[in-house]
């Protein structure tokens, strides 16, 4: 068993199999080998970690990504297809969506960091530049100049 | 700002509240006073009547002089005012609070995009062309293939004007109101789309090259938007696509313009520090297209590197002189460096292999005049030692029944997939392969050969002979059967041969329930994880059975952790059961 503390100073004391789809707590883990010590997380809170290794125990019997897959992915397209269960777990509101990202981003969890950017970018699609700003509470800031630049790119986009 | 001691301190929040408030109040004073400046002059101007005394008329005339003067300097507080504005927006965007996706740091909102920009809308294959394309070409456009053949074997370029007229009239079609903001929807205009939100997005949209890379060759003169994609993709591997498909039959402008694009390509290629990376797809009606394309970019083959050739010919007319083009020692140079090649309908050079370096091929739609011999197929797979990938589909090999081929050892090959050949190709492609690192195997659909009617035995026959040896490194195997020939007791004896695997797929077999009896009780697949079962619900209380005590009995050997049935109408209760069991179980019926 691993344990895990938060900064928000709360205990997880997880299967090694689960913490382990975590690639810096698996590095550190061969680093320090067998021990007792609590490994500290400063960037993630305790609500964010609980999410996370739902997503850890669910995927813990899939084989991590090796190198080469990680290096196929440079050179093949993805697709949109996040897994029903992934679908469920991902429904959360935005600042909590942004949390996993971040932290999947920090504890190298490479396939749950694609589920959040994919999610993400499905949010996105399909949607005008304003109902993007809606969506995410952005406010348009551009200058005239730059109004006018990004008018002429997408003229020239519709004239192809 | 109070401080502890009461004393104001003048932080750049404080000076810039204050001057707001200033601006406030000093904006309602100039209301105020510009209203009534216009009451007392209207006033006036009413009481002005022909024949007032000039010293009246001239002290109104001064003021609208003097209103005149000044009413130019609004234009530069306005623009002043519109400059706070932006400043401020910019501001406010900065917040976490605000804005929560602005946790995110720019590499993460970057990866969001890029992945925007890569996901497709899975209607679509690799290479751009649906069945249902297929289907709607093959019908009533026999003709114009053979006149588009047969101006092209004349040296000339004749197409019909008409479809340069249609091509606008699409065109015109697809403009989008000007008031209105684009919905984008292709993956070349995501990066567009994100770099229109604000100023950090686009920021981090226009230093992420990879928003950049898709490269359309039929981009229109003066080709602004080409040249700014090839500015802002910086060195990423760039996508180089001349997809006519909506143009209806390629013309004549189109080749012009072609041309045209490809000077733009070429003299940015050309550049470039260092060698660039290109994945290029064709889809064109006109072989001269495809020629004309690749033997453009062959002269610059040292300065670029064709990663990833995907060809889609829908003129479906084969000529084996064109062979020939493939043999100028430039774009053999071109082709030796591509390691993923794709083929639809495309008349393949069969004699004029130059694929050393290829990783993945995968041929479609490959039948009657242009199929190759035995012979031809062998000289392809023998000059692809690094293959693997070998993915075929519709592709049909000319058997020799005198001579039998020595099989060619390809080491590296991991994947081989098979899809709707005839039972003679099948054969003869596993008889010419030998795959000691095979992990992943696809069989899908065969029918009856020439040589003879597809036979489960036959089939048994062929897969034990390219078993020879039981293989460990096979970890999953997928068949589908629609013309319902394989018969379970075949599958079993190929499962036997596969100790290794972890993941097995079986769509339309009969009697799959005999398989999952195997594998429970007869330690065949002892490492198998995954099972996926389509379309087998002939005997759905046996299937139902055999699933419980496949995932209860395997005791000796893995258990199953993830189980996927579709459409194999399994009872309720051993639903509930399994879902208990299987950590992954998903279950979809009609």
């Amino acid at each position: 068993m691993v344990n895990l503390v938060t900064s928000d100073n709360e205990s997880f004391t997880v299967e090694k199999a689960v913490a382990s789809r975590s690639v810096l707590i698996k590095n550190m883990l061969e680093d320090v080998g067998e021990s007792d010590q609590p490994i500290p997380l400063p960037n993630v809170t305790a609500s964010v970690l609980k999410k996370v290794l739902e997503y850890c125990d669910h995927h813990k019997n899939e084989p991590m990504p090796t190198s080469e897959d990680l290096a196929a992915e440079d050179t093949r397209k993805r697709t949109t297809d996040i897994g029903e269960w992934d679908q469920k777990f991902i429904q959360v509101d935005q600042e909590m969506l942004f949390e996993i990202i971040l932290a999947a981003n920090y504890l190298d969890i490479k396939p749950l960091l694609d589920v959040g950017c994919k999610t993400v970018a499905n949010m996105i699609k399909g949607k005008t530049p304003e109902e993007i700003r809606k969506l995410f509470n952005i406010v348009n800031d551009f200058t005239p100049e730059e109004e006018a630049q990004i008018k002429k790119e997408n003229e020239w986009a519709e004239d192809r | 700002m109070a401080t502890p001691q009461g004393s104001v301190e003048d932080t750049p929040l404080s000076v810039w509240e204050a001057s707001l408030k200033s601006v406030a109040e000093a904006l309602n004073a100039l209301l105020s006073a510009t209203n009534a400046l216009d009451d007392e002059c209207s006033g006036k101007a009413r009481n002005l009547v022909p024949g007032s005394r000039m010293l009246e008329q001239a002290a109104v005339e001064a003021i609208y002089s003097r209103v005149a003067e000044e009413y130019v300097g609004l234009d530069d507080f306005e623009q002043k005012i519109r400059s706070v504005r932006t400043t401020m927006q910019m501001l406010r965007n900065q917040s976490y609070t605000l804005v929560p996706i602005n946790r995110l740091p720019d590499e993460c909102l970057s990866a969001i995009f890029v992945m925007g920009s890569e996901l497709d809308d899975g209607s679509r294959d690799d290479i751009g062309y649906t069945s249902e394309d297929v289907a709607d070409e093959s019908e009533g456009e026999e003709e114009e293939e053979v006149e588009e053949e047969e101006s092209e074997e004349e040296g000339d370029d004749e197409e019909d004007e008409e479809d340069e007229g249609n091509d606008e009239d699409d065109d015109a079609d697809d403009g989008v109101d000007e008031e209105e903001e684009p919905v984008v929807h292709d993956s070349r205009s995501f990066g567009l789309l994100v770099s229109q939100v604000c100023r950090r997005w686009r920021k981090v949209a226009l230093d992420s090259g990879q928003l950049w890379t898709r490269i359309e060759l039929t981009d229109q003169p003066p080709f602004e938007a080409m040249e700014l994609w090839l500015e802002r993709s910086r060195n990423y591997p760039l996508d180089v696509i001349l997809n006519t498909e909506p143009f209806g039959v390629d013309g004549k402008a189109l080749t012009l313009n072609l041309r045209m694009a490809l000077e733009v390509l070429k003299s940015y290629v050309s550049q470039c520090a260092e060698p660039r990376c290109i994945d290029l797809t064709i889809n064109s009606r006109s072989h001269k297209s495809i020629m004309l394309i690749l033997s453009e970019l062959s002269q610059l083959h040292r300065q670029l590197r064709l990663r990833t050739l995907k060809l889609v010919d829908r003129s479906r007319v084969f000529s084996g002189a064109r062979g020939g083009k493939w043999k100028t020692a430039q774009l053999l140079e071109l082709m030796r460096g591509v390691r993923n090649l794709q083929l639809r309908e495309y008349r393949f050079p069969w004699d004029h292999p130059v694929y050393t370096n290829l990783a993945e091929l995968r041929i479609t739609g490959i039948e009657s005049a242009n199929q190759p011999t035995v012979a031809q197929f062998q000289a392809v797979l023998r000059s692809c030692p690094l293959l693997e990938l070998l993915d075929l589909n519709r592709i049909s090999i000319i058997a020799d029944s005198h001579t039998r081929p020595s099989s060619t050892l390809m080491d590296c090959l991991r994947t081989i997939k098979v899809t709707d050949l005839d039972f003679d190709t099948f054969a003869s492609i596993f008889e010419l392969i030998r795959a000691p690192q095979l992990a992943r195997l696809g069989i899908h659909t065969m029918h009856p050969g020439v040589l003879g009617s597809f036979e489960d035995a036959r089939f048994t026959q062929v897969v034990s002979r390219f078993f020879t040896n039981p293989s460990q490194s096979m970890q999953c195997l997928s068949i589908s059967d629609a013309e319902f020939t394989l018969l379970s007791p075949s599958i079993i004896t190929l499962l036997r041969k596969l100790p290794g695997l972890t993941s097995l797929e079986i769509c339309l077999v009969e009697d799959v329930h005999l398989i999952l009896q195997a594998l429970s009780h007869e330690n065949v697949c002892p490492e198998l994880r995954s099972l996926t079962l389509v379309d087998c619900d002939w005997k759905p209380e046996d299937l139902s059975v055999a699933l419980l005590a496949l995932v209860a009995n395997r005791k000796h050997s893995r258990p199953i952790e993830r189980l996927i049935t579709r459409f194999c109408g399994l009872k309720t209760s051993a639903f509930v059961s399994l879902r208990k069991r299987v950590p992954y179980f998903v279950r979809t019926e009609s």
